[in-house]
């Protein structure tokens, strides 16, 4: 559409501070639509500051680099946008970790499914250990690339770990459950190892008050290797899922959550510093 | 801010598409004016309308190819920043719509020679029709006909239920031709 005719500047004004009459609006929204001339003229009207402040938003959005699965995955949950950030930053969050995780328990659960001892060994040498690795891999001086960021920012060092260690439980279980799935008429086993698993969670929190989550960690997995070793020994891998050793992962997990409630505030970005 | 004759909207879309920053400034600069005063007339939020220009702004950078060719760039741009306003309103009734007529109350009783002259050129008859709806359906119109939204979008901007939006479309049409053809007559 040619537009015959040219927008003044008593009108811009009017429109621009909200003053013009509907239909006058309307026929200038519509000239303004087609006119690029009208459009430079009007900029002239309208207030920079606003505009330059949300230049630098788009710009500062266009330019951030996509976030990853998890982070998306955590603002879809209700997580801040900065906190999803910093938790998603973790190794054991990273896509790659979760790929990885999941091919090891899709060998791990063929393996069971094949039957024998040494399958199902396996299987419960690996299953309480993921979350524990996750933990491990989330936290620290040792693995967090954004660790010496951290360290100078004011940011609550328990509540980083705690908010990693809920994201690394809610991606790996459910990974381990499906590997589970696939380890056949074992749902009995397949639920109660997420005993151990808690328990050894708790455990290497606690343990991270004192010193750093990945010491924690492979103290933690050598002494689980010991004792289902122990019992495959045996010829009776099962028996580290026995009634007693349950209540001892309960007694135990529990026990960690106490000093870890009670030591939680001792846990400063520098970790075994503390 | 210059009318740059050598990079015509077209041509700035295609090298955003290709992830230019600089065109993607320079676009920015031709629209964002116009665009915030036009969301400004529609709602009353400064922090929402910054919101909106800036999802359009995002969306142009993600989805400049998506840009069939055809057209102008501006009405393109529009239809974008009005549906990323209908979804920033919903179910958020702190952002208030402006309703579009509140200020015509108070000046509308008779239009100056200019703004007749003003509608005559843009609309004809059309104009003096939509200045006798009742401002209810006049938003309607505004929403569906001049914004492009669909009833059920309108509904959404308006804070209407999508069948009372339907309605008052379907009433203003009908009062619409019926003024026309009166003034014809």
């Amino acid at each position: 559409m040619k537009a015959p005719w040219h927008a003044d500047d008593d009108l811009l004004t009017r429109y621009v501070h909200g003053t013009v009459g509907p239909l006058d609006g309307v026929s200038l929204e519509q000239h303004l639509t087609g006119c690029a001339d009208c459009r430079v003229r009007i900029a002239t009207h309208v207030d920079v500051a606003p505009l330059e402040l949300v230049w630098t938003r788009v710009r500062e959005q266009v330019q951030a680099p996509a976030p990853s699965l998890v982070e998306r995955l955590l603002t879809r949950f209700g997580v801040s946008e900065p906190d999803a950030r910093i938790v998603a930053v973790a190794p054991s969050l990273r896509t790659s970790w979760l790929l990885g995780l999941a091919v090891t328990l899709g060998f791990v659960g063929l393996g069971t499914a094949n039957g024998g001892t040494r399958g199902l060994t396996f299987f419960l040498l690996v299953a309480p250990l993921v979350p524990v690795a996750g933990v491990a891999f989330a936290y620290g001086p040792d693995v967090d690339p954004s660790y010496e960021v951290s360290v100078a920012v004011p940011y609550s060092a328990a509540r980083l770990l705690l908010l990693r260690t809920a994201a690394v439980l809610a991606t790996s279980l459910p990974l381990v459950l499906m590997a589970a799935l696939l380890v056949p008429g074992l749902s009995w086993t397949a639920v109660s190892w997420l005993l151990p698993a808690l328990a050894f969670t708790a455990v290497i929190l606690a343990v991270s008050t004192w010193t750093r989550p990945t010491f924690a960690g492979v103290g933690l997995g050598i002494a689980w290797a010991c004792v289902v070793g122990t019992a495959a020994l045996d010829r009776d891998p099962y028996a580290v899922l026995a009634p007693t050793p349950l209540l001892v992962y309960a007694a135990t997990g529990i026990a960690a959550a106490l000093v870890l409630r009670l030591r939680i505030r001792r846990l400063t970005p520098l970790g075994s510093l503390s | 801010m210059q009318t740059d004759p050598a990079r015509e909207d077209p041509e700035l879309l295609t090298a955003v598409a290709g992830g230019d920053l600089g065109a993607m400034r320079v676009l920015y600069d031709r629209h964002a004016p116009w665009l915030s005063a036009r969301l400004t007339r529609r709602c009353n939020s400064p922090e929402a309308v910054a919101d909106v220009l800036q999802d359009t702004f995002v969306a142009v950078w993600k989805g400049a190819e998506r840009w069939r060719g055809d057209g102008e760039v501006a009405a393109w741009l529009w239809g974008i920043a009005i549906r990323r306003l209908v979804s920033r309103l919903r179910g958020r009734r702190e952002v208030l719509v402006l309703p579009l007529e509140e200020v015509v109350a108070a000046r509308a009783p008779q239009a100056s020679a200019e703004e007749m002259v003003l509608l005559g050129v843009e609309y004809g008859d059309l104009g003096a029709a939509l200045q006798r709806l009742s401002p209810d359906m006049r938003a309607v119109v505004q929403a569906t006909v001049l914004d492009g939204l669909t009833t059920r979008e309108a509904a959404r901007l308006l804070g209407i239920p999508a069948n009372t939006a339907k309605t008052r479309l379907h009433r203003a049409k009908a009062q619409l031709r019926q003024n026309l053809t009166e003034g014809l007559a």
